[in-house]
């Protein structure tokens, strides 16, 4: 990720979904990078941050609820957004992402893309 | 506390040392799952049948997790740590809270999260409007537990260990609150030091990170907000103070200290007598409360066990002990010890201390209240129940019994009846029994010699002795200035109570905290004590400091201290002549 643009890290098991979001957050203007797993993008985040980060919860060997809190607990990381996908029961969840684990927004699969995108660019306005 | 504001400027923070030691490295700041939301999010339910399930099994998972906590603590022989996550698994089975929380859920039709969120806020409201502190870290312990069972209803438990699992390199955990199980996620030797902004240092976090024997501290103001991850912190488990950024200094000199000081776990080379340099023989005994401790003492050079906390051995049972078992724990600890002089404190109980199995009634004041000597001469059968088991454990090599709280003679007259009486029934030379008081509550050095006559020894309890003197909470840490403050006058008391004893040839130990800081215990030989009883841990660094002076050196010392005004000034100059001479 080498140039000024926005840049977003989809964290998504499944390769549709990561190919689906990251065509359509490419379209709407921000620099993307794709990963399977949250090893990769620990490493990813560790190595060169995004600005945001687009973050699955069910996702085998470590969850998403895992990598948002290990990214909370680390002051270098506290400008990096978070917007959490999940397909789990949307009430209790959101509860767990938004206000337990303080990610920035919470969006329940399966979602519209205009929806996800409205939320990246109400979460980047900020910055 | 801060001397500026600039972020990486060098920062020193008072502290209340839990567990002796020097730590230095990068901070690790904690942060404990913020469950309010529980309490806010109220969630209809459909399915009552599962929303039950779902109950049931985040409680037997819970029940597992605690299970096998205390089994693998066990496994490292800590077996007091162990009996924490015990007590805490029995919580579990409180029939009465659990289905208090289950008819709350069918009545209301709310969700398990909400209804136990307000069940552990009500909880804990009612734990901390106490003013016993025993009680109100007991709350601890039950967050502790209920915390578990709200994320394993979230199944969330395992997030706890994420950012845990990220430490590649040991550091020094930083908390405003740790709960006992998260003193477990970590590995002991990734854990250099502790830092806690809350916590009373008799709590289960407090026996744990002793039983680490890694530098603590806790009532360690602001250093939640202040500290970030990453940062160097030195950690002073002796002065007790946390320096955050030190300088290069700061930090040079006490890279000296810390290798100067023997760490508590390294066998002792021999079993070197502490005497000064001038030959004076100072006997150094260990304060326990458990096998652990007792054997750690030894292992650390004790020459005996200055002060059995009995109460200790009461509170980690999960009922009254009975004779049996109580004669079994002092006949492993006689064993242990070898013929070493064992001094058994009788149960130093009352409402501000008091194992939960004998439904000790809550009163106004606790720590004026009915406890120690008060608490036993009231309660009879348990009294005689107790003196008999140690009375009968004496057989197998010599006890000295020390009185808890004693404020008049009368106590000790009516203590000796007892024992006169009990020796008599189990067939017991009283002879072989020695009797001694513990020095606490003001009055007594003002009627010192009334009580001469009656007992063999004394014990200084220095804690409660600053705190009954000088009207300083011990577990207040905001005042800790005022405890500083009383060091002069109250080595003043000792340096008399010493010279009256003497002339009445009873010994005097000294077994308050007091004599686990290095300085201040040369300072109380000094001042003439001769015997000093302290943590475990303490004992090689307090050798180390007595047989690098000699008396008429600490003696000199001491005149000084007594007289002075500026009590830190001198404690400065000394921690600085320790640091030069090594």
């Amino acid at each position: 990720m080498k140039s000024q643009k926005i840049k977003i890290l989809i964290v998504d098991d499944d390769p549709y979904i990561r190919q689906l979001v990251s065509v359509n957050v490419e379209t709407a203007g921000y620099e993307t990078a794709s990963v399977g797993g949250g090893k990769e993008a620990l490493d990813i985040i560790n190595k060169n941050p995004p600005d945001l980060m687009i973050l699955d919860v069910m996702m085998p060997e470590m969850d998403g609820w895992e990598i948002c809190k290990i990214v909370r607990d680390n002051p270098k990381f506290e400008n990096l957004k978070i917007v959490m996908l999940t397909a789990k029961d949307a009430q209790r969840d959101k509860m767990i992402g938004k206000h337990i684990l303080n990610a920035d927004e919470y969006i329940t699969k399966p979602f519209e893309i205009d929806d996800l995108l409205s939320a990246l660019t109400k979460l980047l306005e900020k910055k | 506390m801060a001397k500026n504001t600039e972020l990486n400027d060098s920062f020193e923070f008072p502290g209340i040392p839990i567990s002796p030691g020097i730590a230095i490295g990068p901070v690790f700041c904690f942060k404990q799952i913020d469950l309010e939301a529980t309490q806010k999010f109220k969630f209809p339910v459909e399915n009552m049948s599962l929303e039950m399930n779902r109950f049931k099994a985040a409680i037997q998972k819970s029940r597992d997790q605690l299970n096998l906590l205390q089994k693998n603590v066990e496994t490292t022989g800590k077996k007091e740590v162990a009996q924490i996550f015990e007590a805490q698994s029995f919580l579990l089975q409180d029939d009465f809270f659990l289905e208090k929380i289950k008819s709350t859920i069918l009545e209301h039709e709310n969700n398990a999260e909400y209804v136990l969120a307000h069940e552990i806020e009500a909880l804990n409201r009612t734990f901390v409007s106490m003013k016993n502190e025993i009680l109100k870290t007991k709350s601890l312990d039950i967050q502790d537990v209920y915390y578990r069972l709200l994320r394993n209803l979230l199944e969330i438990d395992h997030v706890r260990l994420s950012s845990i699992r990220q430490i590649k390199e040991p550091i020094i955990l930083v908390a405003e609150k740790l709960l006992p199980s998260d003193l477990t996620l970590l590995d002991k030797e990734k854990l250099l030091g502790i830092v806690m902004e809350e916590g009373s240092s008799v709590s289960h976090v407090a026996i744990i990170s002793k039983s680490l024997g890694i530098p603590s501290l806790t009532q360690v103001l602001g250093i939640g907000s202040m500290a970030r991850s990453n940062s160097l912190m030195i950690v002073d488990a002796f002065e007790g103070k946390a320096i955050l950024h030190p300088s290069k200094e700061q930090l040079a000199v006490y890279k000296q200290k810390q290798e100067k000081s023997v760490h508590p776990s390294l066998p002792q080379p021999k079993r070197q007598k502490c005497q000064t340099q001038d030959g004076i023989r100072i006997k150094l005994e260990a304060n326990v409360g458990s096998l652990q401790d007792v054997k750690e003492g030894f292992q650390n050079g004790a020459e005996g066990i200055g002060l059995l906390r009995s109460e200790l051995f009461y509170m980690s049972q999960s009922k009254v002990p009975s004779l049996q078992e109580e004669y079994d724990f002092y006949k492993k600890v006689l064993k242990m010890s070898k013929g070493r002089p064992v001094t058994i404190r009788l149960l130093d109980v009352g409402a501000d201390k008091s194992p939960a199995t004998l439904n000790i009634p809550n009163e106004e004041s606790p720590q004026l209240g009915t406890k120690g000597i008060r608490y036993l001469l009231n309660n009879t059968d348990l009294f005689l129940k107790h003196l008999r088991s140690i009375l009968r454990a004496g057989q197998i090599s010599t006890i000295k019994i020390l009185l808890p709280f004693v404020s008049l003679p009368l106590e000790v007259d009516q203590v000796h009846k007892i024992l006169n009486s009990l020796c008599e029934e189990e067939g017991l030379d009283r002879g072989n029994f020695k009797l001694g008081m513990m020095i606490e509550i003001p009055s007594v050095l003002f009627s010192l010699s009334s009580f001469i006559e009656k007992i063999d020894f004394f014990s200084i309890g220095t804690n409660d002795l600053v705190q009954y003197l000088f009207a300083a909470s011990r577990e207040n840490g905001k005042l800790e200035e005022y405890r500083k403050a009383s060091l002069p006058i109250l080595l003043g008391i000792i340096e008399h109570i010493i010279s009256l004893s003497a002339k009445n040839d009873k010994e005097v130990t000294v077994c308050g905290e007091l004599a686990s800081n290095p300085i201040l215990a040369s300072l109380l030989v000094g001042a003439g004590v001769k015997c000093l009883s302290v943590q475990p841990n303490a004992i090689p660094l307090i050798r180390n400091e007595i047989i690098g002076k000699s008396l008429e050196e600490l003696k000199s010392l001491s005149k000084e201290f007594i007289h002075t005004h500026h009590p830190q000034e001198i404690l400065n100059a000394l921690q600085a002549g320790r640091n030069k001479n090594g």
